[in-house]
């Protein structure tokens, strides 16, 4: 199994549960906005979906920009991948991305890698710091180099939490300086105003005043905060991520005495923060991007949620355009009205994949994942159809006929059209093409008649979404650790051992509690 | 990272009903071609029109809420998973206790599924299963878009979901998240309570 089928994690049914609920919102939840009603139905209304759907195609030349090619109907819009690949550089284990608007500073597993990104279509890296990091933060400029700190939880290879300090410039990255504290676990930074502020794990927010030759002196220190994760900094507010609650807000118009000023809660916990104008964005994993008014800073209010495809992992937002790392893709919203641009998948479906940062220079996006840094170009104007599936593997078991719905949806804004095949005579479509209005669905059904030739089939759907041309998903017929009632752990659940030596034969006469776990 | 899905099968498997067609009267049908869907706004609420939706039957057949609405005083829009416990309890006595009895008095049922067992959107398969499982012989639709969605008003989605709506397209009750506990005494009222009956009059025809 791929590690893309092992990570699979849509359907996480603990049927044992009666409890009968497929979401964890709260009824009374104040960030939901209202659904619309379903559709009415009147035979003389205009068809549900426009050419182009709204996407603000005004007339050639006014607001956003016609692009490239001929416009369709008259509009600003024209046929093209909105979201264009542009181009691709190694990274390690990205968990964090920033940038300067010159270079990509990523945080990994590996250490820190860090890219040219002036020229978006050929990244170039230019070094990086050992040792795993978790965060990433530019500084100011010393001379012609970057000052860039890393938050480094630590690790076997080179030691205890610490937070460094590189010169990014001509050559490769330098070190200058490290500020160990074996009590404190340093996370997510902010620079402002030559004050490096850093979110401490159970340790609240830490003020560094930066010298001119970049290095950080502690200046301050407000405790508190809860689970801070992350710091984003606008004028004279940090807004502190609390990975249990919300956002604390700190006013830190005097630097050396830092003033918690409130908090605001989320409805989920918050991973990430972005800040756009009066706007800010807290990525909230499975529960979508909450979006909050900062009109009055100190008071950020609740005022829209907005339900993206996937895990939100990470936000960025700027130019009118939101952007959302979401695990297996990253998505372009309309920061206006919050309405889906785009989305790009960074890998096949069936490699490894977890994008979990990204960061915005202009309209590129940059994306960091698993094994790199990835960078994609929004144009504006630009319609296509936007192939979305709700799967990516189809498991059945071998031993029973059972059937499945091969569920598409086109989250683009030009008609969707998608040829399905399958590989092996124990499975059939009931149909070989789909064709799909944008925002719309269809489904195909997927029937599965043992024996299985092989255990291990492929559905192919070859599509005119032009950032995905063929989609190819495996279809296993195999018995999985799936487990029913009544079964018996086999040697497959012999990762459960305690102990580490792999052994089911340890695990009898215990009693094994299975909990279900995924970073949502 | 390894994923574990705790499946245990509580669908409709094992319990079979002999369904039979369902009672003289009952039958499905299309809308009459000069019949008119209630007019909007809809909503999801007591009190607002529903809209009318199309959906597969097992069969694969498209049936509209407006063939149902069109011939009935009251119809029982009833959504469920097999996943959902309490919708598998219900599904147990929806035929003998509540279609059979009441359809001939007005009442119409649609029973939507939006997710098998394992947590997967329905498929007609699965669809199929349920309905001959049960022994149901009122229209058994499969939503694997879960386009009946919005009827749930972001609670989480917990089922089941029984929506009553009158002859005008009206909702006049509503309960999610439970089994409805005598639904059919609701129904009764409901039914009771009619202004027109369209029952009564074909009925006087």
């Amino acid at each position: 199994m791929t590690g893309r089928a092992a990570i699979q994690m849509r359907a996480l049914p603990l049927l044992l549960l009666f409890a009968c609920s497929a979401e964890e919102t709260s009824p009374d939840d104040p960030f939901r906005e209202a659904r619309p009603s379903p559709e009415r139905p009147d035979a003389d209304a205009p068809p549900a979906v426009a050419p182009c759907d709204g996407l603000a195609c005004l007339p050639c030349g006014q607001g956003r920009g016609c692009g490239e090619g001929e416009p369709i109907e008259g509009t600003c819009c024209v046929p093209g991948d909105p979201l264009e690949r542009l181009g691709a550089a190694f990274a390690s284990e990205v968990v964090d991305l920033q940038t300067d608007g010159t270079f990509s500073f990523a945080c990994g597993g590996f250490g820190a890698t860090i890219h040219d990104v002036t020229d978006p279509t050929h990244p170039v890296s230019v070094g990086g710091a050992t040792s795993r990091c978790q965060h990433a933060q530019p500084g100011p400029m010393v001379g012609d180099s970057r000052v860039v700190f890393f938050a480094h939880h630590g690790d076997s290879y080179a030691g205890g939490a610490r937070l460094t300090t590189y010169l990014v410039g001509e050559g490769p990255p330098a070190e200058i300086d490290i500020i160990r504290d074996r009590d404190v676990l340093f996370e997510g930074m902010a620079f402002h105003d030559g004050h490096l502020y850093v979110a401490v794990h159970q340790g609240g927010l830490r003020v560094y005043r930066v010298s001119a030759e970049g290095h950080p002196e502690l200046l301050s220190t407000l405790g508190g905060l809860g689970n801070a994760w992350k710091v984003e900094v606008a004028d004279a507010l940090a807004y502190v991520v609390d990975n249990d609650l919300g956002l604390h807000v700190v006013d830190i118009s005097d630097p050396a005495d830092p003033v918690h000023a409130g908090t605001v809660l989320t409805h989920g916990a918050p991973r990430d923060l972005a800040i756009d104008g009066d706007r800010l964005y807290v990525a909230l994993g499975g529960l979508g991007v909450d979006v909050f008014d900062a009109s009055d800073p100190a008071a950020p209010t609740p005022l829209a949620n907005i339900e993206t495809l996937g895990s939100a992992q990470s936000v960025a937002a700027g130019d009118g355009v939101l952007a959302v790392g979401a695990w297996s893709h990253v998505a372009v919203y309309d920061t206006r009205d919050h309405r889906l641009l785009a989305t790009q998948r960074t890998r096949p479906r069936d490699e490894f994949e977890q994008d979990t940062a990204v960061a915005l220079i202009g309209s590129t996006v940059l994306v960091g994942e698993w094994e790199g840094l990835h960078t994609f170009g929004y144009r504006p104007g630009r319609v296509a159809p936007d192939l979305w599936l709700e799967q990516d593997l189809y498991s059945f078991s071998p031993e029973r006929a059972d059937a499945q719905a091969v569920v598409v949806r086109n989250v683009g804004h030009r008609p969707l059209a998608v040829g399905l095949a399958v590989n092996d005579a124990a499975l059939r479509l009931d149909t070989a093409d789909l064709a799909v209005e944008p925002g719309g669905g269809a489904v195909a059904e997927l029937t599965f008649t043992p024996p299985s030739t092989e255990g291990f089939a492929r559905l192919v759907l070859t599509t005119n979404d032009p950032d995905e041309p063929e989609a190819s998903l495996l279809v296993v017929a195999a018995n999985s650790t799936r487990i029913d009632v009544g079964d018996r752990l086999d040697e497959t659940f012999a990762f459960l051992d305690p102990s580490g030596a792999n052994q089911i034969a340890g695990l009898e006469g215990n009693v094994v509690v299975l909990a279900y776990f995924a970073l949502f | 990272m390894r994923s574990l899905a705790l499946v245990v099968a509580l669908g409709c498997t094992g319990e079979t009903t002999d369904a039979g067609p369902p009672p003289d009267g009952c039958e499905p049908a299309r809308a009459p071609e000069d019949y008119r869907y209630p007019p909007g706004p809809y909503g999801v609420d007591v009190g607002d029109t529903m809209a009318d939706f199309v959906l597969q039957d097992c069969d694969g057949q498209e049936v509209a809420f407006r063939d149902l609405l069109s011939r009935a005083d009251l119809v029982l829009f009833n959504v469920g998973a097999g996943w959902c416990q309490p919708c598998i309890v219900e599904s147990r006595t929806l035929e003998a206790d509540v279609f059979q009895p009441l359809c001939k008095r007005g009442l119409a049922v649609v029973q939507v599924l939006f997710e098998d067992a394992e947590a997967r959107p329905a498929t007609r398969f699965f669809c199929k299963s349920w309905r001959d499982n049960f022994g149901l012989t009122f229209p058994v639709l499969a939503d694997p878009l879960f386009i009946t969605r919005d009827y749930f008003q972001d609670t989480a989605a917990q089922t089941p979901l029984n929506l009553l709506v009158d002859g005008d397209g009206r909702i006049v009750y509503r309960e999610v998240g439970t089994s409805a506990e005598g639904l059919a005494e609701t129904i009764e009222a409901h039914l009771g309570s009619a202004k027109t009956s369209r029952a009564a009059i074909e009925r006087d025809k």
